[in-house]
């Protein structure tokens, strides 16, 4: 059975825990999809102005957030990639999931320009030190979710010299496993005893095997396996990062 | 939330229990797993060492901050009442605080290595690897509730009541067929007659599964008691395990995918010459002996806890529900599976908004009364549950 959460649950709302959120905080989030982030959030923040260019996803998200009772959480009709309405410095945190790799197509043209430009606008609405949680697909990524197109994704540097340009400084990547739709886990990269520990005595040591065979991606639980030993022989364990299906980046102002 | 603890850890580092172990380390990392549907689980690198020494546990939102001092409430009052062994592999928190709103517990690293990996070789239901760790996980199970566990007496007015609850509660959220309706009757029944017979009652851990038992060597550590509670009906952990054990051996991903078939072939499957039957005559009679249940009441026990499993799953549902859980219902070939849209229906608190169609970026919502259409063939759906 495909899994449910594809579509939405919880499991991509909890990337906020790598935010500094608080009962204070106010967030916005870029392309609020089908509200999972933005619901969640607004459970635990002071306010939270959800975006998206999909009038029909922001009337489901505002249905959602009736009947949850939520007051705390405004939705609004905003295409990235051009001005946002809001004055400089106004938000803690900018939340895009599943956002950046739609943005800059126009009549079936795509203009990576406008992907930069919707990173400058979030670096400007961000206050002082406000943080920004990028949730995008590795280009290089082994397993990437199949429905993106590969000429709207960058590479690990690719990113991090895209986001340099926009003006963030202090960017940090984390892999969401098995992708940024679905983070079941969240890996901070660079660090090689994390990557190691998880795959000795997370990863396969726990029946994923079983699991992912039942979705389906057997083959891929057997790749990546077989890769991963084989890049431990090799002491090449570090390349991780430039492979991971997905990036989760926080980036600060 | 992950900042905020980091800080909290290194700025109180020489007041906290951890503290007066540890020298302060100069940077903490953390690797964040999800675990069930209410709480998230971080394991916490000092410096640049190779293993874990804590876990942060902490609900998905404050709103669940109960569930989690409830499982600590169990663990705790096992910890106290039972002997060194049940202290020995149930953990507790080092301690508990608040981060964010959301309740925290540090608890230290276990060790060892989740008992379904290591029987997720196994070839066949009967393999050494599976059987050896049934035996293992009810020897644990019986020792500790003989540990804790009250002697056999006749349960009073209030424990049949209490123990009756989950047929009530079935009735007044599901809808159910008549021959359903009828189950449920004569299991209340069998159970008041029963009355007069002794009956121990014992803990229960609720989802008592090979994925929530570390094995390290010879030494294990139960974890994950957020379904746990006191005083319970027996027997009910050494059903659960049995059959938690025989769906991963069948591949069934996850028992709330497959419940249906699953329960309706339970009686076969575990009790009339299926093909785990073997084990579980045994260790079904191994804990009568071991608690001293009466055998007169396996078969209503048995009852009760299909009952329990399926309220388990329709309170998760429920939840999910709560949520605004969107679910997409589909199969890999592209077909149809209403299980989800079944289940829900049959709850009577649940409300199902409508189905949405097709492809996720092409999904037309309309109306939460409507049902939404797409102007494409509709390959999957999608079903809204939202409690009235």
């Amino acid at each position: 059975m495909r899994a449910y959460r594809l579509a939405v649950d919880e499991y991509s709302g909890q990337v906020r825990f790598l935010l500094p959120l608080t009962s204070r905080s106010r967030v916005l989030q870029m392309r609020s999809g089908w509200g999972s982030v933005a619901l969640n959030v607004a459970g635990s923040a002071a306010s939270v102005v959800a975006l998206d260019d999909r009038p029909e996803r922001l009337r489901f998200l505002a249905a959602r957030r009736d009947e949850a009772g939520i007051d705390t959480l405004e939705t609004r009709f905003v295409r990235l990639g051009a001005r946002l309405p809001f004055e400089d410095g106004e938000f803690d945190a900018v939340i895009m999931l599943d956002a950046l790799e739609h943005v800059g197509v126009t009549h079936g043209v795509f203009w990576r320009s406008e992907q930069q430009q919707a990173l400058e606008e979030a670096y400007r609405v961000l206050k002082p030190k406000g943080q920004l949680l990028l949730a995008v697909p590795n280009k290089l990524g082994f397993a990437r979710p199949q429905s993106d197109e590969v000429e709207k994704l960058q590479t690990y540097s690719g990113y991090r010299n895209t986001l340099r340009r926009a003006g963030f400084r202090r960017v940090a990547f984390h892999a969401p496993l098995p992708s940024h739709r679905e983070p079941f886990f969240i890996l901070p990269l660079g660090k090689r005893h994390l990557l190691n520990h998880f795959v000795d005595w997370i990863f396969t040591a726990q029946d994923y095997r079983s699991k992912l065979q039942a979705r389906g991606l057997g083959a891929a639980y057997r790749a990546a396996w077989g890769a991963w030993r084989t890049g431990r022989k090799m002491r090449m364990t570090g390349l991780a990062k430039y492979i991971v299906p997905s990036y989760l980046i926080k980036a600060r102002k | 939330m992950i900042p905020q603890l980091r800080s909290y850890l290194l700025d109180n580092w020489a007041d906290l229990p951890v503290g007066r172990q540890h020298k302060r380390p100069r940077r903490l990392e953390f690797l964040v797993q999800a675990t069930g549907i209410s709480k998230l689980c971080c394991y916490i690198f000092a410096d640049d060492e190779d293993h874990p020494r804590w876990v942060a546990k902490m609900p998905r939102t404050p709103r669940d901050n109960g569930i989690l001092a409830h499982e600590y409430g169990v663990t705790e009052h096992l910890r106290t009442t039972g002997n060194a062994y049940v202290r020995l592999t149930i953990a507790a928190p080092l301690f508990t605080t608040t981060i964010a709103d959301h309740l925290v517990g540090i608890e230290p690293y276990l060790a060892g290595r989740p008992m379904d990996g290591l029987m997720s070789t196994a070839s066949d239901q009967n393999a050494p690897e599976i059987l050896k760790n049934l035996e293992i996980s009810i020897d644990w199970l019986l020792r500790c509730q003989q540990s804790t566990g009250s002697k056999a007496e006749r349960p009073s007015a209030a424990e049949i009541e209490n123990c009756l609850r989950s047929i009530s509660f079935m009735k007044a959220t599901s809808r159910l067929t008549a021959s359903e309706a009828a189950y449920l009757d004569r299991l209340s029944a069998q159970f008041t007659q029963l009355a007069g017979v002794p009956l121990p009652l014992t803990f229960k851990h609720g989802d008592f599964q090979p994925g929530n038992i570390l094995v390290d060597g010879s030494a294990i550590h139960v974890i994950d008691w957020e379904f746990g509670a006191i005083s319970q009906l027996p027997l009910h952990d050494v059903f659960g395990f049995i059959a938690r054990t025989y769906a991963r051996y069948r591949g069934l991903e996850e028992m709330d995918e497959q419940l249906d078939e699953y329960l309706a072939d339970f009686e076969t499957v575990f009790f009339e010459g299926g093909s785990f039957t073997g084990p579980t005559l045994k260790y079904v009679a191994q804990a009568c002996e071991a608690l001293g249940v009466d055998r007169a009441w396996v078969k209503t026990l048995f009852g009760l806890f299909v009952v329990n499993e399926a309220n388990k799953y329709n309170i998760l549902l429920s939840r999910r529900a709560e949520r605004g859980y969107v679910y997409l219902l589909g199969t890999k070939d592209g077909g149809e599976q209403h299980s989800y849209v079944e289940q829900l229906a049959r709850q009577k608190q649940v409300h199902l908004l409508g189905y949405l169609a097709e492809h996720e970026d092409r999904l037309i919502f309309r109306d939460v009364e409507a049902h939404f259409e797409t102007p494409h063939q509709n390959k999957h759906r999608v079903t809204v549950g939202v409690r009235q």
